[in-house]
């Protein structure tokens, strides 16, 4: 099976699942991600996203009763798979590759 | 139930549309509800620290642009799965069926202006036809919210010999039937009122029921709580009773449930709590605080005082005939029964007859005209919606032209292709059905939010089933009537030729305009007729503004009913006394220039009738004379209405206090006997049950239009409040002295409309008798405006329509003008080329939108001339066919359209040849 690489969202995605830890709920995660970007993310492009990395079997999402007297409504703990972790690894990998040797060049 | 749970109360949750809205964007499930859970709970962060009104703002602009994009993006994912996907899961046909959708959904995506376009010209028309119909059908379609309601009848009379054709109820009658009838299974009377409520908080005036203890039964309604009024509870000498209704047991019990028992002072009487009524448990279109009963003395009352409602449940098995054949039968019985009110005499003469008839017409009342009216009107704005959008789509089908003639020469079938047409068009119509539910809801909520006085069980009109198969019938008809113009058009034979000739893009050849411009024409006739119809109510309503009442500048007069029970006061003269201190400290108030009162203010809607002997003009022994308007005044009744004292003088207190036999007519009435009002005064008249008991016409008044503004003035008698009684000749009555305890007072002051003014007066009624309630509290002019409901009403619906008639006719016209002039752009080149000017050119395409429009039109007349009588009841002061509004309408027509072709025509004229032979070689 070949690699596959992940798009730049989609790592910060994935990344800031793991951070999250017992935390990732949505709203937690596109908080995270907001915060160490330093930028909005666009509510349709992170579930988008979020969709299309369950589909790749790179995320799972467990169903929980919400424990905030905010909310009533179920909310979804992500999870980062076996084959998500694969991927960052790959996609690390790849940029690392990459970026071998040319800092100087890139950075000045 | 939303899955959000219940929210704690007051705590301000999301706007519904929003929510509905996202819901449709987001799968459903735990998905789409933790999603949608994810932004409520960003909507409370979001409410901790700012106003509910900006965080609900920030919640609709959120759903509308994370909804649209996240919508559009699984809808993208869906359209481009592979259709293997679709076809592994299913049979064949359905597999069909979602592959050709998923095709016209990728088509539909691809021309966003068209299919947006197209869904919210739909939209309008249909969700138009689904808000006027969800009335059609809560109002006049929907059985009443009784038990078996086709057995329910209202009891009614008729007495052509008198000129009535409805005469209400009489207890003598209503006993009598109860009695010895034979087709009623349970019978009822009712009459609605207000009576004075205290012990609460403050004193108030309730609007109660009064019932006979039959009347429950009849509707087989059932308290909730404790019992239904028993035959004991109506009759007379017997404990006082009272049944709530569920919202006053709420808001004034707080719903306790040891409600039973205790009591409630009504007229300064207590009475027993016996009952709650449910709270679905409507009576008609009447909403009451409580019910009473009504305790007739069977042996006080004779055959007279039509002045309440009879209602009544057939026998299983009887028909209405039979009920009436069994009415008649007891009428002569009732005579003998209860003698001493009307003969068998007057019975005869006046033609007295029974008039059973649907209890559904009672509660529906005359508002059945405007609504069909109203349902022809938006029928005519789908067809006019389905034209535009029919158009739109043949303009689209002619860029496939080249595309379809290929695939039909390489053996596509015909039934493909229409099938391919059909799925596009009764997707947009689905499309547009569900838009228009929307649409509809929310007019239906302004509707009811206005509630219009007009419109009796608004409550019962709602978005049922019944109205959303009504809307999947017409969104799936406009579908199959939009999508078949491309089909018939598109025959075989035809495409074969579009393909010759469409080498060069096709100049269209005069046949393929034909359909186009027969659907413009069609949509410029029913939007003439629209505006036609608005034009015609526009006029009737200035007709009515210019209807002179009879009172003046009512707009500075304050209304406000006060009641003395006799629970409070029992001496009537001590009743006259209170009401003329009232009236003397509110004209004490600064600003108050003069306050009168009257039972009954003109045009109020209250109405007492009984019959008038004119001595000079006696009308033979035994026989009725006419029957008349009757209002008793107290004093500056006329001076602060502004009605006009034309001849004698007006009725003071002193009349009442020493008991004058004295009164005032109308100038109508004066005119009906003498020559000039001057001639009526020192004349005298009389009333009861025989003449002879003579009052002195002292003055006449102005005329007065008490049955509303669209009738002949009614010729009244006005009476002092405080009178012997005229009715002593009845059995059970003697002559003392009456006075009427209600009175409605008016106040006439600039300062009318201030908050501050209405604290005055009620300070300066309850320094006089701190336990009267206020009620009926309204400015005059309020009134008018009821009086003008229907046709107000009519006109802004009416209007609504036509403008948006209006406005697709004009989109029409414009697009099949533009079209065309596309379309020719070659043809024009050449002609310029060849030595046309630009104002030829411009001439040119102008003639052909005026003969597209002046066709319309034309027939638009025609057809308006037949139908406009269809609402002539809704009309006043003006004819169905007034030329003066359809001539205006005709012309501004015209030139709006004409207005609407300059812009193509306009472009036409600065072709460029050069350009345009060039690009089209």
């Amino acid at each position: 099976m070949s690699k596959a690489y992940l798009g730049v969202f989609e790592q910060m995605v994935l990344l800031a699942i793991l951070r999250q830890g017992d935390n990732a709920f949505g709203l937690e995660v596109r908080r995270e991600i907001e915060a160490s970007a330093n930028r909005k993310v666009s509510r349709s492009a992170f579930y988008t996203t979020l969709d299309r990395l369950e589909k790749k079997g790179f995320v799972k999402w467990a169903p929980m009763a919400a424990e905030s007297p905010r909310r009533v409504a179920p909310i979804r703990l992500f999870r980062v798979t076996q084959a998500g972790l694969a991927a960052l690894r790959d996609s690390r990998g790849a940029l690392e590759a990459l970026w071998r040797g040319m800092e100087e060049v890139v950075v000045g | 139930m939303s899955p959000r749970g219940p929210s704690p109360r007051g705590v301000p949750t999301p706007p519904r549309l929003a929510e509905f809205f996202l819901r449709l964007a987001l799968p459903a499930g735990v998905v789409g509800e933790s999603i949608k859970g994810d932004l409520d709970q960003e909507f409370v962060e979001y409410l901790a620290r700012n106003s509910v009104l900006r965080a609900r703002a920030w919640y609709v602009l959120e759903t509308l642009r994370f909804g649209t994009r996240y919508g559009r993006r699984r809808l993208n994912g869906w359209v481009r799965s592979r259709p293997s996907d679709v076809r592994r899961s299913g049979d064949p046909i359905m597999s069909v069926f979602w592959q050709e959708l998923r095709y016209a959904v990728r088509r539909l995506v691809r021309s966003p202006l068209f299919s947006i376009v197209a869904v919210v010209t739909l939209a309008i028309g249909i969700g138009a036809n689904t808000a006027i119909f969800s009335l059609v059908n809560g109002i006049l379609l929907k059985p009443l919210p009784f038990d078996e309601p086709d057995q329910l009848v209202g009891v009614w009379h008729t007495a052509p010999g008198l000129g009535f054709d409805d005469v209400n109820q009489s207890p003598a009658l209503h006993f009598t039937y109860l009695d010895e009838g034979r087709s009623f299974s349970e019978i009822g009377m009712w009459d609605n009122g207000t009576a004075s409520v205290t012990g609460l908080d403050e004193p108030e005036e309730a609007e109660i029921m009064e019932v006979t203890e039959g009347t429950f039964r009849a509707l087989r309604l059932q308290p909730v709580l404790g019992r239904g009024f028993s035959a004991e509870d109506d009759s007379p000498g017997t404990p006082l009773t009272v049944i709530l209704s569920y919202d006053y047991w709420q808001t004034r019990f707080g719903g306790d449930p040891a409600v039973l028992g205790r009591t409630l002072n009504v007229e300064s009487r207590s009475r027993e709590i016996i009952g709650v009524m449910g709270a679905d448990a409507r009576f008609l279109h009447f909403d009451p605080a409580f019910y009473l009963p009504f305790r007739f003395d069977r042996s006080e009352i004779a055959v007279g005082n039509f002045s309440y409602q009879g209602l009544a449940r057939l026998a299983p098995g009887v028909t209405l005939a039979q009920a009436n054949a069994d009415m008649a039968r007891m009428l002569p019985m009732a005579v003998d029964k209860f003698p001493g009110g009307i003969t068998h005499e007057i019975m005869e003469q006046a033609q007295f007859g029974p008039n059973a008839r649907p209890l559904k017409t009672d509660v529906v009342g005359d508002v059945g005209e405007v609504l069909w009216v109203l349902l022809g009107t938006v029928g005519m704005i789908l067809l006019i919606a389905c034209a535009n959008v029919a158009n739109l789509f043949l303009v689209r089908a002619e860029g496939r032209e080249k595309e379809m003639a290929v695939r039909t020469a390489m053996g596509a079938g015909r039934a493909r292709i229409a099938r391919e047409f059909l799925t596009e068009s009764l997707l947009l119509g689905g499309l547009g059905g569900l838009s228009a539910i929307i649409l509809a809801y929310g007019g239906l909520e302004l509707l009811r939010s206005l509630g219009p006085a007009e419109l009796p069980r608004l409550a019962d009109a709602t978005l049922d089933w019944q109205v959303l198969l009504f809307t999947l019938a017409i969104s799936l008809f406009s579908g199959v009537f939009f999508g078949m113009f491309p089909i018939l058009k598109y025959r075989r034979g035809a495409l074969v030729g579009a393909l010759k000739e469409g080498g060069r893009g096709g100049s269209a050849g005069r046949e393929k305009h034909q359909v186009r411009n027969t659907l413009v024409v069609v949509q410029m006739a029913l939007a003439l007729l629209l505006l036609v119809g608005s034009g015609l109510m526009i006029r009737s309503f200035q007709a009515l503004r210019n209807v002179d009442p009879g009172f003046r500048n009512g707009e500075e007069v304050l209304l406000v009913r006060l009641s003395i029970p006799g629970a409070q006061v029992e001496d009537p003269v001590e009743v006259t006394q209170t009401h003329q201190l009232i009236a003397q400290r509110i004209g004490q108030i600064p600003g108050v220039t003069s306050v009168g009162s009257s039972t009954s203010v003109t045009i109020d809607g209250w109405d007492s009738n009984d019959p008038v002997y004119v001595e000079e003009f006696p009308v033979p022994e035994g026989q009725i004379p006419d029957i008349r308007r009757m209002k008793w005044v107290s004093d500056s009744y006329f001076e602060t209405m502004q009605i006009p004292v034309l001849a004698g003088r007006a009725l003071e207190w002193r009349d009442s206090h020493e008991l004058n036999k004295v009164v005032m007519v109308t100038e109508n009435f004066a005119r009906e006997y003498w020559d000039s009002p001057a001639d009526a005064v020192g004349k005298r008249i009389a009333t009861g049950l025989t003449p002879g008991n003579w009052y002195e016409i002292v003055g006449v008044s102005g005329n007065v239009r008490d049955d509303g503004l669209d009738q002949d003035p009614t010729a009244v008698v006005y009476w002092p409040m405080m009178l012997r009684n005229v009715w002593a000749a009845m059995p059970g009555e003697t002559d003392e002295v009456v006075v009427h305890r209600s009175l409605y007072y008016a106040i006439r002051s600039a300062r009318v409309g201030s908050p501050e003014f209405f604290a005055e007066v009620r300070e300066a009624i309850w320094a006089v008798n701190p336990n009267l309630p206020l009620a009926g509290i309204r400015g005059l002019d309020e009134l008018l405006d009821r009086s003008m409901a229907r046709t107000s009403f009519s006109l802004i619906m009416l209007g609504i329509a036509a403008a948006v008639a209006l406005v697709l006719g004009v989109v029409g016209i414009y697009g099949v003008i533009s079209y065309i002039v596309s379309r020719r752009t070659r043809e024009l080149g050449v002609r310029l080329a060849l030595g046309a000017n630009a104002g030829d050119v411009r001439r040119m395409v102008l003639k052909q939108g005026l003969i597209l429009s002046g066709t319309g039109v034309l027939i638009g007349l025609g057809a308006a001339i037949g139908l406009t009588r269809l609402m002539g009841a809704l009309l006043y002061g003006v004819d169905p066919v007034d030329p003066v509004t359809f001539g205006s309408v005709a012309v501004s027509l015209t030139v709006v359209a004409l207005l609407a072709s300059y812009i193509p025509a306009a472009r036409a004229a600065s072709i460029d040849p050069v350009e345009a032979i060039r690009s089209e070689l």
